[in-house]
């Protein structure tokens, strides 16, 4: 038996395989697919497309959490009123784009800069690529509560820092500024995800060919040509994917600005998730919140359609 | 084309990296360490001016007034544990079998199924939450553990199913197949074959799920009214925010205590997370 022909054993290799994949015929593969996918598709079905189908039917009703009993047609009344008359609406969705675009580019500079200072030789480079996931890992709370801690006006660190290097004269009170609210959340929020940015562009560092670096540098390109051609092209796809990403979750970005200021000072910082949740849930307005929500939908919908066209060039 | 090359400076270079990197250090550790300076402080201390950077009087008092708050810190702790260790498991059952149907199997509708249940992670919390209340109040079940377990389940699934088809897929064919010609059924060859050989996987998903329901505000938040059922987050946010904001030292050795466990499952386990969305990301 030790002496069969190579060919031969692949032959048999072969024949045992068709057996596999014709047993696995269309039947039993569409059973077995039912019954693997089956919990998760009804959990999904049950918790979010149940409530996004609902969603769309509550926004041309009046529908309110104080009176479960009453629910009537109105129309597009709630879209009306969302598009000529809600200035805070219009607030949100200004505020909403600042912060997604503000903290991705934050966020994703320093990232990259994290990412590419920690894949040089440097000393300590395993312990510090770990402990720099810390802003990342920690609840999105606590940050919160770090947040108003250290930019707290009387006695957050921040102020006190700021005003021995004299680049401040006064205190000021982040969180009751109008013009300084919503910098602090933008900063918070890109102390929490700059971590993210770094793991996942270490990650795509880490598979850039050395030799091309290596060739590179022989043929004379200096590192700045290096960056600019090799490692930006070799991470093109990273990059794609979680920006689209952070923008999507910066979107959505709820806990920092709920816990921090709930919009505030006079919708200074006022989101549209905070904006959509203040409406259901303070306001008790189902049914108009369901129309910020269509609204919203829409917005991301767009998004997308956009973001994949511009990724397939 | 820019002739700068810092090759040719290497003394440059080399001070450039490290001035840069210190200052990257400081802004990522820092608030870290201030959170647990301030939390090994008499209260008073919290609102010195100027700062004490490292406390002058060192006192675990904080700690302990947490770890004896029952009604307040214990309850909201044991809550997380029971609702995230929940999620986790169910999110592994779930999630495991169909991850192995995107890996193998062949069936009608594959990829708009896998489409669906990525999509369905980039719908708002906010938005699906308005209406989600109304269901749970229709079918009782706000204020229950089963209520926030599947809830949170449902935002763990598309990152598990995801990352456990990267692992059945990283799982050598042969063997299944060897398996199979053993005598071995589809339902053998997930429990004998795969379900040993990606255990990295599925603890890598548990831990995911685990930490997702710990650190969840919005639902935990709208989907229990009663203080007996809330979990850490928005117990923190109802006991610390408003009206006890001056208890900054309490507040922080609070934080300390639940950001701990996570900060080192994070850790440990980020190279499998990297490595799984990789996987994935190379084959999709």
């Amino acid at each position: 038996m030790e002496h069969v022909a190579p060919s031969n054993v692949h032959r048999s290799r072969k024949w045992l395989r068709a057996i596999f994949l014709s047993r696995q015929g269309r039947l039993s593969d569409n059973l077995y697919a039912l019954l693997f996918l089956g919990p998760v598709l009804i959990i999904l079905a049950v918790v979010i497309f149940y409530p996004l189908v609902r969603v769309l039917s509550y926004s041309v009703t009046n529908a309110s959490l104080l009176f479960p009993n009453r629910q009537e047609y109105i129309g597009l009344e709630n879209f009306e009123y969302l598009l000529n008359q809600d200035t805070i609406f219009r607030t949100a969705v200004k505020n909403t784009l600042v912060f997604t675009i503000s903290s991705v580019i934050g966020g994703f500079v320093l990232g990259f800069m994290l990412a590419l200072l920690l894949n040089e030789n440097i000393p300590l480079r395993n312990i510090l690529r770990g402990a720099a996931l810390i802003p990342w890992v920690i609840p999105g709370v606590i940050v919160a509560l770090m947040t108003l801690y250290m930019f707290n006006g009387e006695v957050g660190i921040i102020n006190y820092t700021l005003k021995s290097a004299g680049l401040i004269d006064e205190f000021i009170p982040w969180f009751g500024s109008l013009d300084h609210a919503m910098l602090a959340v933008i900063i918070a929020n890109i102390w929490n995800q700059t971590p993210f940015y770094m793991l996942m562009l270490l990650a795509g560092l880490q598979t850039r060919p050395d030799e091309l670096m290596e060739a590179a540098k022989i043929d004379g390109a200096g590192s700045w040509a290096r960056f600019r051609h090799i490692t930006l092209p070799h991470l093109s796809k990273v990059i794609m994917i979680i920006t689209a990403l952070m923008v999507i979750w910066n979107f959505n970005n709820f806990d920092l600005i709920w816990t921090t200021t709930q919009g505030g000072p006079v919708n200074a910082t006022m989101v549209l998730s905070v904006y959509t949740y203040r409406q259901a849930f303070v306001s008790f307005n189902t049914g108009y919140a369901s129309a910020i929500a269509v609204f919203w939908l829409l917005g991301l919908l767009a998004f997308s359609y956009f973001y994949i066209r511009a990724m397939e060039g | 084309m820019l002739s700068l090359d810092l090759d040719q400076y290497p003394r440059f270079k080399a001070s450039a990296t490290v001035t840069l990197l210190l200052i990257l250090m400081v802004f990522i550790f820092f608030p870290t360490f201030w959170m647990l300076s301030t939390s090994l402080k008499p209260n008073e201390d919290a609102f010195a001016v100027p700062p004490q950077w490292v406390p002058r009087e060192v006192t675990l008092k904080n700690y302990q007034t947490q770890i004896n708050d029952r009604s307040g810190f214990r309850n909201y702790f044991r809550n997380g544990v029971i609702v995230s260790a929940g999620t986790a498991l169910v999110s592994i059952i779930v999630a495991m079998p169909a991850g192995y149907a995107f890996a193998r199997l062949r069936f009608r509708g594959k990829r708009a199924l896998l489409l669906i249940i990525l999509a369905s992670q980039m719908f708002p919390a906010v938005i699906i939450v308005i209406t989600l209340y109304s269901l749970y109040r229709e079918i009782h079940i706000l204020d229950t553990y089963q209520g926030l377990i599947l809830a949170f389940t449902s935002f763990s699934i598309p990152f598990s199913v995801w990352m456990l088809r990267g692992f059945c897929e990283s799982v050598p064919e042969e063997i299944e197949e060897a398996a199979f010609v053993d005598g071995c059924s589809r339902l053998g060859i997930l429990w004998r074959i795969v379900i040993p050989l990606i255990k990295p996987g599925m603890v890598a998903v548990g831990l995911f799920s685990f930490l997702n329901a710990w650190n969840n505000l919005l639902f935990a938040l709208s989907l229990t009214t009663r203080l007996e059922m809330r979990t850490i987050p928005p117990g923190f946010l109802l006991t610390y925010v408003g009206e006890f904001q001056y208890k900054w030292s309490d507040m922080f050795a609070g934080s300390a205590l639940v950001s701990l466990p996570t900060v080192i499952l994070f850790i440990g386990l980020q190279r499998f997370l990297v490595k799984g969305l990789m996987a994935g990301a190379v084959k999709g």
